[in-house]
Parts: structure tokens; C-alpha cells; sequence
């Protein structure tokens, strides 16, 4: 007899319902991403707990998945927070988005329904967020402007780029298609679609990350040990972590330059993370972008870590990597039936 | 009609280069959207892995022959965390599959409706709660 | 003269000690089949009480090579890889001189080593029927990742613990609590961990077939299931054991071990061997719009 995972949609709509109003309930105390939230959480009775060798717990498996977008959108410009009405809306919106994608797009974009894999995002534990952009610092939400050395690298990549067709070869394809890297690993740790997902595991003298896609590894040494010389670059930076107070602060250096974010400049690109555990369920993660050769003024980005149920299954991308394979024999059988047309 | 990616961007939450989004962009590089399949056959394997999951089954043709087709799914992790398991799609399995065949002309595609004959979907049905116009059934 | 009539004497106390542990039921920390004579060792603790096992650690043998006794050999296309890529000699790290193939499955194994050079990637499961997966940069699997020569670090909790090796980053999660079944069958395989004494006994089932034991062609089948044992023997030793079971390939389970030294280094740390980059053009370039440009 074969196994049928059933949810029922009355069960789904309680569920979720359940969560929005419970969820609503708590935000309007006090919403999240405020400086009020602290406070609120505070006045619960959850207390940190602490590894055995005693630093802060932060273990477990997280989500970072968020509809809330990293600049904020021109119709809120200047409006930080939305109000209860306007979350529970918005939330809504996005969980329907999620949803319809799809069946929106699968004319188009010839693509599975995500909804039968509980790929979307109110599948997997995603949270309202009060903020209109993750963005948190400059007030306005929004990426400084970036510096004129930048713009002129942008424009020699592009001008690199021009004539070839989108899948002339793999380095054509994006380094996630080829599965080289995937930058949402961190850092910084920004939310994808689905799989959005992390695990914390802590030992005495390191905090190490795993990341859902492609199973990246960070594994951040707490010694104060030097960073390593420019000579030595890694795909997610090297990293070196400390904690201040209840707060473990993380400094990553050493990028290479396929997977420097924002396309920053590699040289002189610092990343600064925080990350504070504020109750049994949230984690509050940050990053600070620091790069002089490239934005006008450093930026930092709030995007809160959920708690959701592991666990994190393998993920060998390039050893199941039959979309490239695909992608490339299909652009060729492309061109090649171009061609007897031509003829 | 031809939505523009700046309105897929809304909603889903940050996008960037490389990231998932992108992938779901190269299906239209993967799969042919003018080749729409229409498919029944019986399960003979399940890969149950990333990137995607694919689900290869044995298809009887009009003249009698069995060919061999492959239909790439979602990536199995959420499944799994939701008590889906190797063990859950037997082979042997009678499925439909309503997809687009792969742009290399070879017999895979990408299955968008995979159904049980009675219409059942493979893992997780029913629809989004609140879902405007949505089919109230689930597993529909 | 005395002084070493005493060292002897040590010596023999020592190995009656030794002889008297190993009577003992429950296995002890130091009870090692190493060469050397290492004494009794009690390993340091983590502060939940367990032996501690964080660290680097990398094997230092050739088995990645082949798990068997080995001359040394020319590798691949010696006419270009000369001795870069010519095959260093090895001690076998497998308990007893042959493996227990069956009959079809030693067969097979000849095969795997004539074919291990050869790399057809089709968008399919056929892409693994022949050719060693390391060549590809594919994750090793068991017991290969801990013989692979590049380090690896284990990261200890209580709930989880975690083994990444350089190599491509493959990572392992031993879970220490809530063991299951694997759900799905996976490059590494699904571990389920506990202690005995200071040695950590790790169950692992619930692999892909993909995975060979070493380039010699050595391989397995879905049914593979291996029962590792790491156990501290010193503060800068451990020994690793892993028993291989597989009823569809051998006629009997077997043992292979040998030690796992720490990195020490002053800030040793695992860096990046993402091979993917480095194999990209052996397994695409064919389907390059102009091929190898």
C-alpha cells in the first residue's frame, strides 16, 4: 500500500492561522527588529543556557527565511516598521506568493511545484518580520552608494561578458549551478528560497556553521588566533570569532574574489556578525558590511534566525549535478537545430 | 503574460546571483516550455537527492516497448524533515506525470504535476491556507 | 647492567598490565593493536565528562591509494605526470591479506582499477558506473574519508558530533541522541553515535553505491554498513577502527585500522580543497559551445 502524505487544507489553515495570530499577539507588545524587543523578550521568564565549557547556546538548527526584502521597498520609503494590520498583510501576501509561484510561472518557467516538496516558505518555519527592509543602517534601508573605482570594475565584468550566449560554457552558469558555492552560507547569511537553513554545533574554543545547500562548512576558531595572510583566500572568507558579553562577534577576511559579496572588493572587504541568542526560539543575527574601495560608508543588515526542526540531509550538489549536464546539452541541441534551420 | 522578475522578486525575500532564484531561472534553460509531456508509467527509481530529486520510471509506449523516462522534482531535505523517507515511493508505483521534456531531446523533464492515477499528489497536497480561488481538496 | 635490567623490568610490567587490561570486558582507552607500546592512556575530558576527541586529525598511510599491501607504481599517464603522479608504496591497513569478495564482486573490483580513469557524466545514474568517484571530486564516503590525505576536524558536542574533512568539505553528523534509520540514502551515510569508555562507536548505514574504499577499485553496495571505533590512545593519538559489513559484495564482515595523528601545528586549521573547480573542465568541457575553450 503505498504511503500518501496527506495535510489536509483545514488542518494547514488552523496551523498557520494559529501561528500568524499567536505570532501577531506577541509582535504587538512589542514588534521584533525594534529596540522595545529586547526588552519584551526580557520580560519573559526564558534565561540563556550555556554550553558545558560556558558559552552562550546558540546550537541547534535555524532558519533564516524571511519575505521581508534587503533594501527597503520604494512605496515604504521612510516607514522602518509596519504596523500589526500591515504585517498580518504583508505575511499573508508572501505565504500566497509562495504558494502561487509555480503554477504562476510554470508556462514560462517549465518548473516542479515546490508546494508538493513543502519547499515553500510557510512550510519551513518562516516568521512574520515587523521591518521593511533588512536592511537596518543607513535609515533609509537602502545599499550606500557605491564608490566610482566600483562602478568602473562593474563595467569591465560586463563588457567581459558581452557576446557570449547564456550557457556557452559552465563558467557562464552561476557558481550555485555549478556547484561551487553558495554565498547564502554565509557570510553573510542572507535567506534563499528554500533549505534556508543552518546548524550551530559549539565545542570549546570554536562555533562551527553548517549550511543546508551544498552542506557548507564554517567552522570559526574563539582563540584569537591572527587571520591568515592574503596568500591563502577561501570561498566564505576565513573567519575569527570572540564573544563580547552574551554576543559572539565574528570578523571574516580573506575572500576570494568569486565569493566576495556584492561583488566588494576582496582586498579590503570586512565582514562583522553578531549573533545573540534573545529567547528559547530566536537567535538575533547581524552583519556589518565594511568595505571603504567600495561603498561610500559601512552597512548593517538584521535578518532574524528562527528555530525549526532538523534534520539537514546531505546535500552533494555537484555529485547529483544533473541540471548542468542539461542545461549545457540543451543549449547546444539549441544551436545545433538552429543551425539546420539556417541551412 | 510575461511576468517581469522584478515582481517575482516581491514577497519571496532577498534574491541574489547564484543563489536559489537563480536556479529556478535556469529551468527555462533545462526545460523546453514549448515540449509539454503528458506521462504514465510505473516507478522503477527513486533518487531522493540534491540538487533535485529525479524519479525514473518505465513508460509503455503506443506500440508496446518500454522506454525509460526521468523527471526531475524539488530537493528531498524538506520532505525528510516531514517524515518522507526512501521507503515511502515504492518501486513499482503507477504515477502521471504532466511536465516539460528537457531541452537535450533525451526522455527527462521536469515533472510539474506528479500524481498517483487518482489524481493524489506524490508528497504534499492542499494549498495555501487563505489561498484566493484555490481547490479545497487535499492532495489536489 | 641495572639500568637496564630495570628498563626491561618496565618494559614487562608495562606489558603485564596490558595483558591484564585486555582481559577485562569493557574495552580501555591505551588497548590499541599499534606496534609501538603505548601506555595505558586516559584521555583528557570535556566539560560534560566525555573523552575529548575536538581537534585536527589526519591519517598518515597510503591506503587512499589501495587499503591493501601495495608496491610502489606509475600512476595515470606517466608519459605526463612522471613522479607527481606516480603511486607511493603501502602496509596494508586491512586486518588479514585478502578481502572477502565474492566471487563476481572480485571481478568487479579488477574492473573498477582498469576503468578507474574514465569520467562520462550523463545527467543520470549511469555516470557512476565506472571510474574512481575521487577523480570527480565526488565526497569519499566510509571508511575512505578518514584516510584521504588532507586533514580533518571534529567539532564535539553533546547532541551532535560533527567530522569535516578538507576534502571537498564532506561533512558528517554523528548524532549522539534521537538515533533513526537513514531516511535516504547519502555519499556519507547516516551516523549514529555512542560511547563506550572513551571510545566512540559510530554505526553508519544508508549509502550510495557510489563511494569506493581507495583507488585500487575497492567498492561496496548499498547494504554497506560500518561500524567505526575512534579511541584516544594518547593526547596526540587516535585509533581508528571500522568494521565492513556488506552481504551483496563480501562473504563476511572485515576490519581495517590504523592511527589518526593531531595536526600540531601552532593555529592549524582545515582550509578550502573545494576540488569542484578543479574538475570542471575534465567532466563538461565536451559541452563547451566550442569544446576546451
Amino acid at each position: 500500500m503505498n504511503q500518501r502524505i496527506l495535510v489536509s487544507v483545514s488542518i494547514l489553515t488552523v496551523l498557520i492561522s494559529g501561528v500568524l495570530l499567536a505570532t501577531i499577539l506577541v509582535a504587538a507588545q512589542a514588534p521584533s527588529g525594534t529596540p522595545a524587543a529586547a526588552a519584551a523578550k526580557a520580560a519573559t521568564t526564558w534565561t540563556l543556557s550555556r554550553t558545558p565549557d560556558g558559552q552562550p547556546d546558540l546550537q541547534g538548527y535555524w532558519t533564516n527565511l524571511s519575505f521581508t526584502p534587503l533594501e527597503r521597498p520604494a512605496k515604504y520609503a521612510g516607514k522602518e516598521f509596519f504596523t500589526d494590520e500591515e504585517l498580518a498583510e504583508e505575511f499573508k501576501r508572501g505565504v500566497q506568493h509562495s504558494y502561487d509561484f509555480t503554477f504562476q510561472n510554470s508556462a514560462e518557467t517549465p518548473v516542479y511545484d515546490g508546494t508538493v516538496y513543502a519547499l515553500d516558505a510557510w512550510q519551513n518555519g518562516i516568521k512574520p518580520n515587523r521591518r521593511t527592509s533588512l536592511i537596518k543602517d543607513p535609515a533609509d534601508g537602502k545599499i550606500p552608494p557605491r564608490t566610482p573605482e566600483t562602478q568602473k570594475r562593474a563595467t569591465e565584468r560586463a563588457a567581459a561578458r558581452r557576446g557570449r550566449g547564456p550557457a556557452d560554457r559552465p563558467e557562464d552558469l552561476g557558481l550555485g549551478v555549478r556547484c561551487f558555492s553558495f554565498q547564502n552560507a554565509g557570510p553573510p547569511m542572507l535567506p534563499g528560497n528554500y533549505n534556508s537553513n543552518y546548524l550551530i554545533v559549539q565545542a570549546p574554543g570554536y562555533v562551527m556553521i553548517t549550511y543546508e545547500w551544498n552542506s557548507e562548512v564554517r567552522i570559526i576558531p574563539l582563540d584569537g588566533r591572527p587571520p591568515l595572510s592574503q596568500n591563502i583566500r577561501r570561498w566564505h572568507g576565513d573567519s575569527r570569532g570572540r564573544w563580547e558579553g552574551n554576543t559572539l562577534v565574528v570578523e571574516t577576511t580573506n575572500f576570494r574574489p568569486e565569493g566576495t559579496y556584492q561583488d566588494a572588493n576582496p582586498e579590503t572587504l570586512r565582514m562583522v556578525e553578531r549573533f545573540t541568542r534573545v529567547d528559547a526560539d530566536s537567535i538575533n543575527y547581524e552583519f556589518t558590511v565594511n568595505d571603504p574601495t567600495t561603498w561610500t560608508r559601512p552597512w548593517t543588515v538584521e535578518v532574524p534566525l528562527n528555530k525549526i526542526e532538523g534534520p539537514m540531509f546531505e546535500y552533494a550538489c555537484s555529485e547529483g549535478n544533473n541540471s548542468l549536464i542539461n542545461i549545457l546539452q540543451g543549449a547546444r541541441a539549441a544551436e545545433k537545430a538552429a543551425a539546420k534551420e539556417a541551412r | 503574460m510575461r511576468r517581469a522578475p522584478a515582481i517575482l522578486m516581491i514577497g519571496i525575500g532577498v534574491l541574489l546571483d547564484g543563489g536559489p532564484v537563480s536556479a529556478h531561472h535556469a529551468f527555462a534553460a533545462e526545460f523546453d516550455a514549448s515540449k509539454p509531456i503528458v506521462l504514465r508509467g510505473t516507478i522503477t527509481k527513486v533518487e531522493l537527492m540534491n540538487p533535485h530529486s529525479w524519479f525514473w520510471m518505465d513508460v509503455k509506449g503506443v506500440d508496446g516497448k518500454v522506454v525509460t523516462w526521468g523527471f526531475e522534482g524539488g530537493s528531498p531535505n524538506s520532505l525528510i524533515r516531514n517524515g518522507v523517507t526512501k521507503n515511502t515511493l515504492p518501486v513499482g508505483t503507477e504515477i502521471v506525470v504532466n511536465g516539460f521534456q528537457a531541452k537535450s531531446g533525451e526522455n527527462k523533464g521536469v515533472g510539474v504535476s506528479m500524481t498517483f492515477p487518482d489524481g493524489q499528489k506524490l508528497f504534499f497536497g492542499g494549498s495555501a491556507p487563505g489561498a484566493a480561488g484555490s481547490a479545497a481538496t487535499p492532495g489536489k | 647492567m641495572r639500568t637496564r635490567f630495570r628498563d626491561v623490568m618496565l618494559v614487562a610490567a608495562t606489558a603485564a598490565v596490558v595483558a591484564a587490561l585486555s582481559l577485562a570486558v569493557r574495552p580501555i582507552a591505551g588497548q590499541a593493536p599499534t606496534g609501538v607500546q603505548v601506555p595505558a592512556y586516559k584521555a583528557a575530558r570535556t566539560a560534560d565528562g566525555k573523552a575529548d576527541l575536538n581537534g585536527i586529525w589526519q591519517a598518515l598511510n597510503t591506503a587512499n591509494w589501495d587499503i591493501q599491501d601495495h608496491e610502489a607504481k606509475a600512476g595515470p599517464h606517466p608519459e605526463l605526470m612522471g613522479a607527481y603522479g606516480a603511486e607511493p608504496a603501502g602496509q596494508g591497513v586491512v586486518e588479514g591479506t585478502e578481502l572477502p569478495y565474492q566471487p563476481w564482486a572480485a571481478a568487479r573490483k579488477k574492473e573498477n582499477f582498469e576503468k578507474r580513469m574514465i569520467v562520462n557524466i550523463t545527467s543520470d545514474p549511469k555516470r557512476h558506473d565506472a571510474g574512481d568517484p575521487e577523480l570527480k571530486c565526488y565526497r569519499p564516503g566510509l571508511p575512505r574519508a578518514n584516510y584521504m590525505p588532507l586533514p580533518f576536524q571534529i567539532v564535539q558536542s553533546q547532541k551532535y558530533i560533527m567530522i569535516t574533512y578538507e576534502y571537498v568539505h564532506a561533512l558528517r553528523t554523528i548524532y549522539m541522541e534521537d538515533h533513526r534509520e537513514a531516511p535516504a540514502d547519502s555519499w556519507m551515510g547516516w551516523s549514529n553515535g555512542r560511547w563506550e569508555g572513551d571510545t566512540l562507536v559510530v554505526d553508519s548505514t544508508g549509502f550510495l553505491p557510489y563511494t569506493w574504499f581507495d583507488r585500487a577499485g575497492n567498492f561496496h553496495s548499498d547494504a554497506l554498513h560500518v561500524i567505526e571505533r575512534y579511541t584516544p590512545i594518547s593526547p596526540y593519538h587516535l585509533q581508528y577502527e571500522a568494521t565492513i559489513e556488506d552481504p551483496k559484495v563480501f562473504t563476511r564482515p572485515w576490519k581495517m585500522s590504523f592511527p589518526l595523528y593531531r595536526r600540531m601545528e601552532k593555529n592549524a586549521q582545515l582550509l578550502d580543497f573545494n576540488c569542484v573547480e578543479f574538475v570542471e573542465d575534465m567532466m563538461y568541457g565536451h559541452l563547451r559551445k566550442q569544446p576546451n575553450k
